[in-house]
């Protein structure tokens, strides 16, 4: 593709109360560029299309090798990481919007708090450290360890909250990623003393069975997570936990 | 403050279209394969059905208030969600968003036909159900094909309910087993509308099995 040029239109909010509106830029083309280097090229240098100076875009990043998932907005209406977007592979012009499922504080940086909440409800982490050594954790069989390592790549990103029609203003929904880290933690031997509570979690308003099934966030997940594996798996654990729990009453 | 109440009644609708209501529509479409064998054997079998000492217990109990249950909580549901298909155009989120039209269509035929053809008599002195007053309904084309519409989003609400309900109670969990499913849900949906659909036809006389 030998455009001359790069065009992007962007979404932009001065604050998080203030209306959102559009600006567009046009920036000079030079190959193997992507979104980020874009953003940086426009803190440089301002200045829209129409030639006017304007207050430069903000956005966050961090690692630019998409294992941090701090980029992550909406890239031509699809929910991924701006700097494994390339120029070169995108449809012109390209649309920057901040992720719509979470609080926009100023142009594409959005405030992912929620995400870190579920995990904090769901109590996605393991419980090792003692005042004393409690030695070695058990051994991990390997093929567990296969799905279980994909599961452990989970950046907290927000593509697939993003992509799923559950989660909105009027719904609770917890999402994908506090699911599938609670079969991961769940899976782990240490981890499995606690997979009770995290159960429980899941089974208040807002949880695993507030799932509608549409699927999005598999084919969203940038870290390619077995997702709706996980979801039914934790169905499974959910359904054996309240089936077998009442009658153990 | 720990809550159960929303987790039972997601678990509850989804077990409900199952179990009674599935099982049911397939009894309901057997019922109606009858009106193929001809006019007596059809009356016969309704006059059989209706003939059982207390059936609105039955009634109430394994149809009427699961349907309440599954209808009204499902519309709920479809409140609760916000469809994405512009955006995210993948088959799976194209059925999510046609389960709830379909379960709306559905839910809606369900009332308008439960009340003619059940409780018809009784609010709007129509006659009593016969395969003559079904026929007779069935020749205005806009009965016919408000039926047609009902039964199909039915056969496809209940066929692509199975796919998620093996879903949401942890029965299919891999993706092997999950596409094996999405195949039986399509299977189920053609075949529960071509099998009401021939009963359809019969009291037209235009039955093809």
């Amino acid at each position: 593709m030998a455009n001359k040029e790069i065009r992007l239109k962007i979404k932009r909010q001065d604050n998080q109360s203030s209306a959102p509106y559009w600006q567009e830029f046009v920036l000079p083309y030079r190959p193997t560029l992507n979104v980020i280097s874009c953003l940086m090229e426009i803190q440089r240098n301002p200045v829209d299309a129409t030639g006017k100076t304007v207050s430069p875009v903000i956005w966050e990043c961090n690692c630019l090798e998409e294992v941090c998932g701090a980029c992550s907005m909406l890239i031509n209406g699809k929910a991924r990481q701006a700097c494994s977007a390339l120029i070169d592979k995108l449809a012109q012009p390209i649309v920057l919007e901040p992720l719509s499922k979470f609080p926009t504080v100023r142009d594409l940086m959005i405030d992912r708090t929620v995400m870190f909440k579920n995990l904090k409800k769901v109590k996605a982490w393991i419980n090792i450290d003692g005042t004393h050594d409690l030695g070695p954790g058990p051994r991990f069989p390997e093929k567990t360890r296969l799905w279980a390592y994909e599961l452990s790549r989970c950046m907290t990103c927000g593509c697939c909250m993003e992509s799923c029609p559950q989660v909105n203003p009027s719904s609770k929904f917890i999402g994908p990623t506090a699911i599938a880290q609670v079969r991961l933690m769940n899976a782990l031997p240490n981890g499995e003393m606690d997979a009770e509570e995290r159960l429980n979690a899941l089974m208040q308003p807002g949880g695993a069975a507030e799932c509608g099934n549409a699927q999005n966030c598999e084919k969203a997940c940038p870290k390619e997570l077995p997702l709706l594996t996980s979801i039914a798996d934790i169905n499974r654990q959910l359904t054996v936990k309240s089936i077998f729990g009442l009658l153990r009453k | 403050m720990s809550s159960y109440r929303a987790f039972t009644l997601r678990k509850l609708q989804s077990l409900l279209g199952v179990l009674p209501l599935g099982v049911f529509f397939f009894v309901h479409l057997t019922l109606n394969s009858a009106a193929a064998k001809g006019e007596n054997v059809y009356n016969t079998v309704i006059g059989v059905m209706r003939g059982f000492p207390n059936i609105w217990v039955y009634e109430w109990v394994i149809i009427f208030i699961p349907l309440l249950i599954h209808g009204l909580y499902g519309l709920w549901i479809w409140w609760t969600g916000k469809s994405n298909v512009t955006r995210y155009g993948n088959y799976r989120n194209w059925m999510y968003l046609l389960q709830r039209l379909s379960g709306i269509i559905a839910f809606i035929f369900l009332v308008y036909h439960v009340f003619v053809f059940r409780y018809g008599e009784l609010f709007f002195k129509i006659p009593e159900l016969s395969f003559e007053f079904i026929a007779l309904q069935f020749t205005d084309p806009l009965i016919f094909a408000i039926y047609l519409i009902g039964l199909v989003s039915a056969a496809f609400h209940f066929g692509n309910g199975i796919y998620t309900f093996c879903i949401t109670w942890g029965i299919t969990v891999g993706q092997k087993s999950q596409k094996f499913v999405n195949l039986v849900s399509w299977v189920i949906c053609i075949v529960f509308s071509l099998y009401g659909l021939n009963s359809m036809l019969a009291f037209l006389g235009k039955n093809i099995f």
